[in-house]
């Protein structure tokens, strides 16, 4: 005898396992359904609260009172403009000026300039008088210029001479503007 | 026979599709259930989700925009009109819109008063006259030479004096020899910007070097006389071209 033969029918089985499957994708697609009609609705209520129009009668408000102040506006505007543009003019032109006027505080009184000519690379001294010595302080001060002040580079003193007939010296300096 | 045997096989097809209804009749509503949720979420929720995205960003740069306005508008209403009226007057004298010879010539004798210096011949260098000149050029200028009689720390005067004079220049050469002299000056302009103003241009309280220089311009010689614009009290129009005048 097999005693492996099984009495009870397996048709039983197989109808609850398929009940059970059922229940499974049933309670599935109402759960889904559930959710996404939430996110659904969800979503567009968010959408809809967005204050985009609130924010635009705000702005059209604030542009109507600003439109009254036109004139304040641009007149600040072109204040910017100008003082920006002035700025950069300032900032960029060469300080000539400035460089005359150290120049002509380290000549000693006792000499006096004969010729003097600058532009934004070099600048070129011509300076007379009748004392060595004043001139020897001009050239240290020269130096001084480019060395402490920064003002001056490649000092060269071109030439020292002795005008016999009016008992004068006179030397001549040049050098790159910095 | 053949045609027999064809009819044979779909009995046979249907007879098994009914079979297959029948025992998965159960499933089928949720199956369509889920199958429409899927499309919901496809066609429905997911451009949604993308639009409330959109709109978020909408909303954040049109609050900047109205915060920008806001911010604008209170800043003019803290300003005292009188001021700014005079900033602005002593900013186009000192920086025209165009070539200022009576305002150059006017800066020329008042410094020579000043200093003591005596001028003698001067020349103009106007350079190209054209508006399209001033493409690629920062800042236009009308050069200058000018000869001066007068001892060094006089002539020296001049030329500090006439850099802190509106209209703004610049020295760039100076020549002196003996009691004469003469420079090379540069009077710069700058035309206003060509773009109208809208009221929706934003503005930005003068920082500390704006008013630091402001306050410096006022202590300089200012002798001349600029043609201001006339300011229409009309918003610009979005529809105005570039070329136009900005007021």
């Amino acid at each position: 005898m097999n005693g492996s033969i099984n009495l009870v029918s397996p048709k039983n089985e197989q109808l609850e396992k398929e009940q059970n499957r059922l229940r499974i994708v049933r309670m599935s697609a109402f759960i889904i359904m559930l959710f996404v009609a939430a996110i659904a609705v969800l979503v567009f209520i968010i959408n809809l609260t967005l204050p985009i129009n609130s924010i635009k009668h705000d702005e059209e408000t604030t542009l109507s009172n600003i439109s009254s102040l036109h004139k304040k506006l641009v007149e600040y505007y072109l204040v910017e403009d100008r003082a920006n543009h002035l700025s950069n003019v300032i900032a960029k032109r060469e300080k000539l000026p400035n460089i005359i006027d150290a120049l002509l505080t380290i000549v000693p009184g006792e000499l006096s300039v004969s010729s003097m000519q600058v532009d934004a690379k070099k600048m070129s001294l011509i300076v007379s008088g009748d004392s060595l010595i004043s001139m020897n302080r001009l050239i240290d001060d020269v130096i001084m210029l480019g060395a402490q002040k920064n003002i001056l580079k490649n000092v060269v003193m071109q030439q020292l001479s002795l005008d016999v007939k009016n008992n004068k010296y006179s030397i001549s300096i040049q050098a790159d503007i910095k | 026979m053949n045609n027999i045997d064809n009819l044979k096989k779909i009995n046979v097809y249907f007879e098994n599709l009914l079979v297959l209804y029948k025992h998965y009749k159960e499933f089928l509503l949720p199956t369509g259930v889920i199958l429409a949720s899927i499309l919901v979420i496809i066609y429905i929720v997911f451009p949604q989700i993308q639009q409330y995205f959109n709109s978020q960003g909408l909303v954040k740069a049109e609050q900047k925009k109205l915060e920008a306005l806001k911010n604008n508008y209170n800043l003019l209403t803290s300003l005292d009109d009188a001021t700014i009226a005079l900033d602005f007057k002593t900013l186009s004298l000192a920086l025209p819109a165009q070539k200022d010879f009576a305002g150059i010539i006017d800066a020329i004798s008042y410094v020579s008063a000043k200093t003591g210096v005596a001028v003698g011949n001067f020349e103009f260098s106007l350079g190209n006259l054209t508006a399209s000149n001033f493409s690629g050029t920062a800042y236009p200028s009308t050069k200058i030479d000018i000869s001066l009689r007068g001892n060094a720390k006089n002539i020296a005067n001049f030329a500090d004096e006439i850099v802190k004079t509106m209209p703004i220049s610049e020295v760039t050469t100076i020549n002196i020899s003996g009691d004469t002299g003469s420079l090379t000056i540069l009077f710069y302009y700058k035309p206003y910007p060509s773009q109208n103003i809208s009221d929706q241009t934003q503005i930005v309280p003068l920082s500390a070097k704006q008013t630091n220089l402001i306050n410096e311009l006022s202590s300089w010689n200012s002798v001349g006389q600029t043609s201001l614009p006339v300011f229409s009290t009309a918003p610009a129009t979005s529809s105005a071209g570039v070329s136009g005048a900005p007021f």
